[in-house]
């Protein structure tokens, strides 16, 4: 017998302390994890609300007031997933595949173009982003599919099809050109394969595929004349290496954002924040928010928020060691990738230890598509998570009897 | 086993996956580690220097320009003036980045070309060409100041290989109307300022050019330097020839600043403190505007219009009454900008064609000097020991002055003999044999008696004038013979031609007709008129050296004033009876039968109340023709301390001292006396 048949184990093995809980006070949801969620989402409004006063002239609200909608339409969808039987997303994976692609084609066809990159349709008076959707439903497709060869998943075989089930729409993200979305399909692929217990040798293969690739992209490629990247991805990628050696072009965004982050010192610079307030540091409400608070609450105010975050991860951790199947513990594990992924590349971007690609701060970047997503995200967590508890409450009654 | 969903229905938590789980739960706790110490990294202990470079980002210094201090002639009357014009500027840093790196390599491209001799030069570097949205902005821009987007384009591309960080004028004396059209439709020419600024003004235009020098931007080269420009920054006019460079630390005066809070697009936020600009002093020069324009016009006059230069000063200070050039110039015509063009720049001031302009030949000309010369060697003669005043001399129209019998003879104008004379005569009537027979006679003396008394008075040595630029000009010797030879045959070897023309073979040696040469201002003798005039100012003064000096004092807004100092005072030792034969022989050359000019002074000069002394001279200078010479010296004998006055007169191809020259020097002795001014020209064919 295969290690992929590892013989079945009972629940009661592990003596989860849910069930020593009295039901009665027990939630239908995970609290832990909707107070960090209400946590950056105040984050957030304060940080927007203070870095855009001046951004629009005559309406100082603007930001503040667009990003507040979105939490509260995020956050019914998420209440609504709480009743969602998730797995009815397993059996339409097909289906939800067919949606992402056909939403990376309509922004191809149809799409707006801003700064350079087609990312997002028009949906009334907001831009939808497919790219920051298409993140949430990768994780289900993949993890449905990695499900569905629950016990083939030693093979190469499934290695093989999980990547390139991942790599296709990263590929036409990529072209948008979107370059951040990408790379998190990537982690969010790798996560969920190695969730479902896909053997180190198929790794090492990947990540010998992926130096091959790399070099061929970065080296070979434009060697032949065929240029792959920008070149200004290529200039964000390698400038956080040596941010001053160009402060005013390709290192520009970073050097102001270092500047902006060492100069709140401890507690923050307040009303005097100028990096941010003054627009030295552009996007600083989107993808450079970090920035914000670290200037203007100090290293107390963006270790609160990365505490946060931490609580998030932790949370989404155990939620995944609760599900009560496969693919929900999957789809955890890629949400788990999801956020880690975007969290660390993000801060490390406005810290000078990673490149700019783009990535938002998930629940703190201004953004309806990245709100909603991630609260959808936040949302399939606690459904995992109601549906894990009460199934093994109920396998725990069934037992205690 | 076929697959049944039910049965991937496993319970979720197996050890492997517990392990994994772990795995991840690690590897976050050490990306939160990582991040963690970095913000600690960056906020706590690095956090004053970001704390310091965020201070920096926001604060723009503005400038506010402080006008330049008046240039005034000694009664005052104004020289160079201000007033306030519109000036219409690019920001560089809103030239797209690419286009400044194509800027700066074709900079440095074009640099290299002009560094490269004529005709090997190669094809000339084109100049980058605004394209696309930088091409419309420019079109917008010329539409509203009628330029040309070509001449905008030039206009950049000069200024930011000339000065890369300074605001690029694009247009000066902008109307009120196109003022106001771009200052309401800001949003409309990105990076275009309109600021009020003060221009320099020159009430009499072209006087005393070469004097007053010009103002421009401050170079990347004097920015680097910072000597003598603190606080200047880029964009900041400063003196850059002339007196306005000599005089830039009193004329510039400090710019004030405006301390203003910006947003990242440079758009103004709050205006903090102001400090008031600081106008430049005023500078009051010893010229007087009266003679400076008398000797341009008698120069032009007497001169048939050719180039030359004249002098006049005070030979007991120094002070220098009126000192020109010709050809002159506009300052306002040479202030950068005036050219759309280098070559169109070039064609007004520099090729050859234009007789050089810019040029002061009064002081940064050094040519040789023909019989004006005389007087020093008969100087140099008395303290050697080789006459005496009474000693005569057989001046038979030729003199012997080497060995060689055919060749080596020289001989006065048409080989006039003037019989037995003694110094006084030699120099009235100019004779050149007697002078070669001191010269061939010093040549035997050891020490260099001539080269060492030239040097005294003031011969190739810079007299100390308060102008940039001044040449020091040169005397024949030995040693200046040995380093024509070291040039030649240096320049010979590099370049592999028979022959360079610097020296004639490379092995030349010091000869006695070298020294005879030099004793009648010929020869190796590089001289400029200004040392000249101090030569005979000198003589003079029985041997206190003055230095010339245009400056006399400043005074600041406040109306304090400061005098300048002009220290000189070199003594040299002139025994009187010297002196004495010298000025005699002046005075017989201006005045006595036979004299050189006395011509010149025959017809209404009041030599009774007005002695002239005067000495003319004709100077070689193959290929050129002759130079005319003449100086003069002269005072009110009703009056004789106020009114001294030395007056040298040099004009390029004039041919005899007396025919050009020394008509000239009456002209101007005339305004300064105040007698009816009258062109007389001399006959005399002496040199």
């Amino acid at each position: 017998m295969s290690a992929a048949t590892t013989p079945l184990r009972d629940i009661d093995d592990a003596p989860p302390r849910e069930r020593s809980r009295p039901q009665g006070m027990a939630l239908p949801f995970d609290l832990v994890l909707v107070l960090g969620v209400l946590g950056l989402a105040a984050c957030s409004l304060v940080a927007i609300k203070s870095s855009t006063a001046d951004d629009i002239a005559g309406d100082p609200q603007y930001y503040v007031k667009r990003q507040a909608v979105f939490f509260a339409v995020g956050g019914l969808i998420s209440l609504a997933m709480i009743k969602l039987d998730y797995s009815r997303l397993r059996v339409a994976r097909w289906w939800v595949f067919g949606f992402l692609m056909a939403s990376i084609f309509a922004v191809k066809l149809i799409g707006t173009t801003a700064k350079g990159a087609q990312r997002s349709v028009p949906l009334g008076p907001f831009q939808f982003q497919a790219s920051e959707l298409g993140k949430v439903l990768i994780v289900i497709v993949l993890a449905a599919f990695a499900a569905e060869r629950g016990r083939r998943l030693q093979e190469r075989d499934t290695t093989a099809r999980i990547m390139l089930l991942a790599l296709i729409p990263a590929a036409f993200v990529m072209v948008q050109p979107d370059l951040g979305s990408s790379l998190v399909y990537g982690a969010i692929a790798f996560a969920i394969l190695y969730f479902a217990g896909t053997p180190a040798r198929h790794f090492l293969a990947l990540f010998a595929l992926g130096a091959i690739a790399i070099s061929i992209v970065l080296v070979a490629a434009p060697a032949a004349g065929v240029q792959v990247l920008h070149g200004y991805q290529k200039e964000r990628l390698t400038s956080f290496l040596h941010p001053s050696a160009d402060p005013g072009n390709a290192g520009y965004q970073q050097n102001q954002s270092l500047i902006a982050i060492g100069s709140g010192q401890k507690t923050g610079r307040g009303a005097h924040a100028t990096q941010t307030q003054f627009n030295f540091l552009p996007e600083h409400h989107t993808d450079f928010i970090n920035a914000v608070v670290g200037e203007r609450w100090g290293f107390v105010g963006a270790a609160l928020v990365l505490s946060l975050y931490a609580l998030l991860i932790w949370r989404a951790l155990r939620i995944l060691t609760m599900a009560k199947d496969l693919f929900g513990a999957l789809v955890a594990g890629g949400i788990v990738a999801m956020l880690l992924f975007q969290v660390f590349v993000n801060v490390g971007m406005t810290l000078g230890i990673m490149p700019i690609t783009g990535i938002p701060l998930p629940l703190m970047s201004y953004g309806g598509s990245s709100v909603i997503s991630t609260l959808l995200a936040i949302g399939l967590l606690q459904s995992i998570y109601v549906q894990g508890r009460s199934s093994a409450a109920m396998k725990g009654r069934i037992m205690g009897h | 086993m076929p697959l049944d969903p039910a049965n991937d229905r496993r319970p979720p938590i197996t050890p492997q996956l517990a392990l994994r789980v772990a795995g991840v739960g690690v590897f976050a706790f050490v990306l939160f580690g990582i991040v963690f110490f970095r913000l600690w990294y960056l906020q706590v202990l690095d956090g004053d220097k970001y704390l310091a470079q965020a201070r920096d980002n926001r604060v723009r210094i503005e400038r506010i320009a402080a006008p330049r201090g008046q240039i005034v002639d000694a009664s005052n009357l104004p020289m160079v003036d201000n007033k306030k014009a519109t000036v219409v500027s690019l920001d560089p840093a809103s030239i797209p980045a690419p286009m400044r790196v194509q800027i700066a390599a074709y900079g440095q491209k074009a640099g290299a070309r002009a560094a490269r001799k004529k005709g090997q030069q190669g094809p000339r570097v084109p100049v980058p060409q605004a394209s696309g949205d930088l091409l419309l902005r420019y079109q917008r821009l010329g539409n509203v100041l009628q330029l040309g987007v070509k001449t905008i384009n030039q206009r950049v591309v000069d200024s930011i290989v000339q000065v890369p960080y300074a605001n690029i004028r694009i247009k000066t004396g902008v109307p009120a109307a196109q003022r106001d059209y771009i200052q309401e439709r800001h949003e409309r020419f990105p990076g275009v300022t309109v600021e009020q600024v003060y221009v320099r003004t020159y009430p009499n235009r072209t006087m005393a050019a070469q004097l007053l020098g010009t103002v421009g931007q401050i170079t990347q080269k004097q920015l680097d330097a910072k000597k003598g420009y603190d606080g200047a920054v880029g964009g900041t006019d400063v003196g850059q020839t002339g007196l306005e460079a000599q005089y830039d630390k009193f004329l510039r005066g400090t710019d004030g600043r405006y301390r203003i809070e910006v947003n990242a697009a440079g758009e103004r936020r709050q205006a903090a403190t102001a400090v008031q600009p600081k106008a430049g002093q005023q500078l009051k020069l010893t010229l007087r505007q009266d003679i400076q324009a008398a000797g341009e016009t008698a120069l032009k006059t007497a001169g048939h219009g050719l180039p030359g230069a004249f002098v006049a000063l005070n030979p007991t200070d120094g002070a220098i009454y009126a000192m020109g050039s010709s050809p002159s110039y506009d300052p306002r015509d040479a202030a950068p900008g005036r050219y759309s063009t280098n070559a169109a720049y070039a064609s007004k001031f520099l090729n050859a064609s234009t007789d050089h302009p810019l040029i002061d030949r009064a002081d940064e000309s050094a040519y040789p000097t023909g019989s004006i010369f005389k007087p020093i060697t008969a100087l140099a003669a008395l303290s050697a020991g080789v006459t005496t005043p009474g000693q005569t001399f057989n001046d038979t129209g030729c003199f012997q002055t080497g060995a060689r019998k055919q060749i080596d003879v020289s001989c006065n104008t048409g080989k006039k003999a003037n019989g037995t004379i003694n110094m006084v005569d030699a120099l009235r009537v100019s004779s050149d044999v007697y002078f070669y027979n001191l010269g061939k006679q010093m040549y035997l003396k050891s020490g260099l008696p001539l080269q060492s008394w030239a040097h005294k008075l003031g011969v190739a040595r810079r007299t100390g004038v308060d102008l940039p630029n001044e040449s020091a000009g040169s005397v024949p010797s030995p040693a200046q013979v040995r380093k024509i030879n070291r040039w030649e045959l240096a320049c010979r070897k590099k370049r592999k031609v028979a022959s360079c023309g610097i020296g004639s073979t490379g092995h030349e040696s010091w000869n006695p007709g070298d020294m005879t040469n030099f004793a009648v201002g010929q020869g190796g003798l590089q001289a400029t008129p200004l040392q000249m005039a101090v030569a005979y100012s000198t003589i003079i003064n029985s041997g206190r050296v003055p230095t010339p000096h245009l400056g006399l004092e400043t005074q600041d807004s406040r109306g304090i004033v400061q005098p300048l100092d002009f220290p000189s005072q070199r003594k040299v030792t002139i025994k009187p009876e010297w002196r004495q034969a010298i000025m005699d022989g002046l005075y017989g050359a201006a005045n006595a039968s036979g004299g050189t000019s006395k011509q010149v002074f025959d017809s209404g000069w009041p030599r009774s109340r007005f002695p002239v002394y005067g000495k003319t001279g004709t100077a070689e200078r193959p290929p050129n023709g002759d130079q005319s010479w003449y100086v003069a010296y002269s005072y009110d004998k009703t009056n004789p301390s106020a009114t001294p006055i030395v007056v040298v007169c040099t004009i390029e191809r004039g041919g005899f001292g007396a025919d050009a020259a020394a008509p000239a020097a009456r002209l101007i002795l005339s305004k300064w006396f105040g007698i009816t001014p009258k062109l007389v020209r001399g006959s005399s064919n002496d040199r």
